[in-house]
């Protein structure tokens, strides 16, 4: 016994003395690191001008001397013959915080896209899964020019928090055109507003998330295909619809109300304004739809689940038959047998909620050399190849609009892009949202 | 007379047969739920009222590994850990001695004070934690968490190492210097040996306390300290509870081996650090 | 004069030993619970200004009060049901049965893995296609439909009691066996049967290790956060309610630090009053 003491304390010192040793070695690199930096931010600045001045006499000779073909060649050589050296300077490594995806893009990001980076652009990434508050606390504590997370893919509701916390982004459309020629492809509309607020430009469309009706064919064999018809075929499903509660942190919380009330009343005006809701709750169509929406909710499973993991655990016990979720998280939980081969999607003709929309954004509060970088990446994730994996991979629609470069077989499991988009309904009105947020719990949990 | 003897013995022995029956009962209420993990984490299209999984599989445990780098993770809890032990056992020492070999006015007052870190919720001091880390950049750096374990570690350690250096015999030291001992070697061969199990067991408890501590590494972790516990709650939230189940069955291992090296080396009645004042 | 000197520096080298465990306190503890104090009586946001408005506000919400009694009947509740399964446990260990020493392993191991984990194993184990449930359809007569356990309170009393017993366990098998078996055998030989004994004899002399034991439980139930964090449900004791304010963007730190002071303060009154009905001799 006395032994074993002995052997054991032995190894525990051990570990204690190696520990020291590689906090030791590990302590006196930061400050080394700080002046390596700070030689680096000089000689970007120094080479990020000569880019630029060559590349402004390249678009000039361009612009002018269209016709001379041999001028332009051999500027291009000139640039080709530039950059390599301020090549060497840049930094080889970014840092890429992901707060959007679930454990399947997790595996996704990890498997298919960082490679390929690493490959394609040699940029070393490491890439950290983290969540929205978080993140935002640490965003608001970085000193400028000093952030460490270089790239955030993040939901669309963080962009708009983030800017009125009073973090700067940059402004990535139309500003950064030049540097993210992909990002032409995004459809504006996408870079313009998020779930009703305005967000100009300030992120990239990598994805776009579509909510679906989802069910169990085992005990649902005809689905409804409106809302309405939802609604009034409710006694069919008592206690088998899978609702989300409205103050759960996933965006199900308030997507399921919102497609919803969307089928009653118009929420929105024909310029796509959102109708001020103090004007909406005084319309008959409102308290109605608002009355309706209270009844469904009693005809959900009870207790509701606090967050969709505890909703996709009824679904797998066969409690709960049919709800209304995210349609890439669904058919690729069919697909990885997480959930039952059973499970089908179908869709509701009023309008279902787009989901958790995909957003690359750039804080500006990161050091200055690292911005080129985390524009290839943009660019290179926005790129057709890219973007034509997310699809074929993971059946999550594109950020960008190449429909005809997809390989037809895509539209044989998910809905092709032309028969959705009508369907598709992008939160416009915050205020409802919000309204859905802060009242629900007591308005609408039974 | 041998029969009223036999019935006796049937008893008795019957009432040992429940005492088992009822321990058993205990250790499957406490194990069935890891075994649900367990099972969780190998069955594939496991749906409906199934008692057992269908299908097995690894494919979660692959998938573990690839999304969740367990390497780091482990790294990190285990450098936090090992760097919280090392700071409360430097720190419990000198205090322990302190406060269990000199005779201090109101000893009494001052333990309990020194041990107000464990009586409050941990979440309430963690909110201060956090803003001070904000502010001095300690947030998200590896000495950062360690040192917000700290707070709660060093209470135990020097509870532990108080009650230890307490139930050291004087007599034994005198003897010791009458043989002609310096006070060196004193150290080295009385009062060192003396000491070990106890300094020991403090220091696997509070690597206990901090390998499992959620709420101040919650608070003040960053991209580069995710630990495990952090981690599972993330993988909790997200869904795929099969992959989640994996990932804790990898990351559950070293706390198993900590287990055993309770068991063999300190009276787990320790754990419970109690209170001397009630 | 030596005297005094070597007197001095007796004090002087303790206070030198005394000082690491002090600057701790004070650093890691009292300093950031002065920064929870402050940051609670500053409108939120701002560094300047004081108000009293995040006490104001959340205690005159009527979900206060539901918050606050969930905690206590939470915490009260895990005690309990630690307490009933203490006593049968520790009578059954010590009497060094076969096997016991794994018995006592078992006995800590909910202490010893991350909480986290076992949480989820718990809401494995009683999810409506859980063991538990379908045992329950199986071989319990009208029971046809799964009960629901997980996000219900008493499931979360289960789930407390899980975590939490051991303290309440290790200090009540500790007494027992610390008893002297004389005193057992003095009551037999007095003509009381088993259960007599156990009720008048041995039950008075170990209810101060339990009463210790279901201080630190309740202490440790009274704070909990990861179990109610990801299996309390539409439960939400204080300590998540803390959390959920700093977890909303914008965070609210005053409305989350005033909710702290909160819980901080109920915990040291209620255990004053504890402790206080502990010292008095039990009859």
């Amino acid at each position: 016994m006395k032994n074993y003491t002995r052997v054991v304390f032995s190894i525990l010192a051990t570990v204690v003395i190696l520990s020291m040793l590689a906090a030791q070695c590990g302590a006196p690199a930061t400050p080394e690191t700080i002046v390596e930096t700070v030689v680096v931010k000089e000689t970007v600045e120094v080479e990020k001008e000569v880019v630029k001045e060559v590349e402004k006499i390249v678009t000039q000779e361009v612009e002018v001397e269209v016709v001379v073909t041999q001028e332009v060649e051999v500027e291009v050589e000139v640039v080709v013959t530039a950059t390599p050296e301020p090549m060497a300077e840049r930094p080889a490594a970014i840092t890429i915080v992901d707060t959007n995806s679930g454990a399947n893009f997790q595996w996704y990001w990890q498997n298919q896209v960082i490679p390929a980076i690493e490959d394609q652009l040699g940029i070393k990434v490491d890439y950290v899964v983290s969540k929205e508050a978080e993140l935002i606390e640490r965003m608001k504590a970085w000193e400028a020019g000093e952030g460490d997370s270089h790239l955030l893919f993040v939901k669309p509701g963080t962009i708009p928090k983030a800017l009125g916390e009073g973090i700067e982004l940059e402004t990535l459309y139309p500003e950064k055109l030049d540097v993210i020629p992909n990002m032409e492809k995004n459809p504006t509309a996408y870079l313009e507003t998020v779930l009703g607020t305005p967000i100009d430009g300030k992120g990239a469309l990598y994805w776009r998330s579509q909510y679906a009706l989802i069910y169990n064919s085992e005990y649902i064999k005809d689905p409804p295909t409106s809302w309405q018809e939802f609604y009034d075929r409710r006694d069919e499903w008592e206690g088998h619809i899978g609702i989300v509660r409205p103050d759960a942190k996933s965006g199900s919380s308030y997507r399921i109300p919102y497609s919803f009330l969307n089928a009653y009343v118009d929420m929105v005006d024909e310029d796509g304004n959102a109708i001020p809701l103090e004007e909406l709750q005084q319309t008959e169509e409102w308290q109605d739809a608002w009355a309706k929406l209270q009844d469904f909710y009693t005809y959900g499973k009870q207790p509701l689940p606090a967050e969709p993991p505890n909703m996709f655990e009824d679904f797998n016990a066969g409690d709960t038959w049919i709800s209304f979720y995210a349609m890439d998280y669904s058919l690729w939980s069919r697909h990885q047998g997480t959930m039952p081969p059973t499970i089908k999607s179908g869709f509701l003709a009023e309008g279902m909620a787009a989901g958790s929309d995909g957003y690359l954004i750039v804080p500006a509060g990161i050091p200055e050399e690292y911005k080129p970088v985390v524009y290839d990446v943009v660019n290179f994730l926005l790129s057709d190849d890219q973007q034509i994996r997310l699809i074929t991979t993971m059946w999550q629609y594109t950020g960008t609009d190449i429909w005809d470069k997809i390989p037809g077989v895509v539209w044989d499991t998910i809905p092709a892009w032309e028969d959705m988009e009508p369907a598709r309904l992008r939160i416009g009105n915050s205020e409802v949202k919000e309204y859905i947020k802060e009242f629900g719990p007591e308005e609408l949990v039974p | 007379m041998t029969l009223a003897r036999k019935y006796l013995n049937a008893i008795l022995r019957s009432r040992k047969l429940l005492i088992q029956t009822l321990l058993l009962c205990f250790a499957l209420m406490i194990f069935t739920p890891f075994l649900m993990i367990v099972l969780r984490s190998v069955g594939r299209g496991w749906f409906g009222r199934l008692w057992l999984p269908p299908e097995l599989t690894l494919d979660w445990y692959r998938w573990a590994v690839e999304v969740t780098n367990i390497v780091e993770i482990t790294k990190n809890t285990l450098v936090i850990a090992l760097l919280a032990v090392l700071m409360s056992t430097v720190i419990a020492i000198p205090t322990g001695w302190a406060l269990g070999r000199r005779n201090i006015p109101g000893r009494e007052l001052l333990m309990s004070i020194l041990l107000l870190p464990r009586m409050i919720p941990p979440i309430a001091f963690a909110l201060g934690v956090a803003q001070i880390f904000y502010r001095t950049d300690l947030i998200n750096t590896h000495i950062g968490v360690a040192l917000a374990h700290v707070s709660i570690c060093a209470p135990f350690a020097i509870l532990i190492l108080s009650a230890t250096f307490e139930a050291l015999d004087e007599r034994l030291l005198e003897a010791s210097g009458v043989c002609g001992a310096n006070p060196i070697r004193t150290f080295i061969h009385v009062v060192f040996p003396l000491i070990l199990p106890g300094v020991l067991a403090s220091m696997i408890f509070t690597f206990t306390t901090s390998y499992n501590e959620f709420t101040l590494t919650l608070m003040t972790y960053g991209k580069d300290t995710v630990t495990l516990p952090v981690r599972t709650y993330l993988a909790i939230g997200e869904g795929y509870w099969e992959v989640t189940s994996a990932m804790s069955i990898l990351l559950i291992i070293p706390s198993i081996i900590v287990l055993f090296m309770i068991q063999r080396q300190v009276a787990p009645e320790k754990l419970v650090g109690g209170f001397k004042g009630v | 004069m030596l005297k005094r000197g070597s007197k001095a520096r007796f004090i002087l080298i303790t206070l030198l030993l005394l000082s690491p465990g002090l600057l701790t306190f004070f650093l890691l503890f009292f300093y950031p619970m002065m920064v929870t104090l402050t940051r609670s009586l500053r409108p939120e946001g701002e560094q300047i200004g004081w108000t009293l408005e995040h006490y104001v506000t959340f205690l005159a919400e009527p979900r206060a009060r539901e918050v606050i009694l969930l905690t206590f009947v939470l915490s009260i509740g895990a005690v309990l049901c630690s307490v009933l399964l203490s006593i049968p446990l520790g009578l059954a260990l010590r009497q060094k049965l076969r096997a016991h020493r794994f018995y006592r392993l078992t006995m800590i191991t909910p202490r010893v893995v991350p909480g986290l984990i076992g949480a989820l194993g718990l809401l494995l184990l009683f999810g409506s296609r859980g063991w538990v449930n379908l045992f329950l359809i199986r071989f319990v007569p009208f029971v046809n439909e799964p009960i629901s356990i997980n996000y219900t309170i008493p499931g979360l009393i289960l789930f407390y009691t899980w975590l939490y017993f051991p303290f309440i366990a290790l200090t009540t098998l500790a007494a027992l066996e610390g008893l002297d078996p004389a005193i057992e055998e003095a009551a037999d030989v007095a003509g009381a049967n088993r259960w007599q004994v156990l009720r008048h004899v041995v039950i008075p002399l170990i209810t101060p290790a339990i009463l210790a034991g279901s201080v630190l439980t309740f202490m440790a139930a009274f704070g909990a956060f990861s179990i109610p964090l990801i299996a309390g449900g539409n439960h939400r004791p204080l300590s998540v309610e803390i959390y959920r304010q700093i977890d909303f963007t914008p965070a609210r730190w005053s409305a989350a630090s005033a909710r702290a002071m909160i819980m901080a303060v109920l915990q040291v009154i209620f255990l004053t009053i504890y402790m206080r009905v502990l010292r008095r001799p039990i009859t």
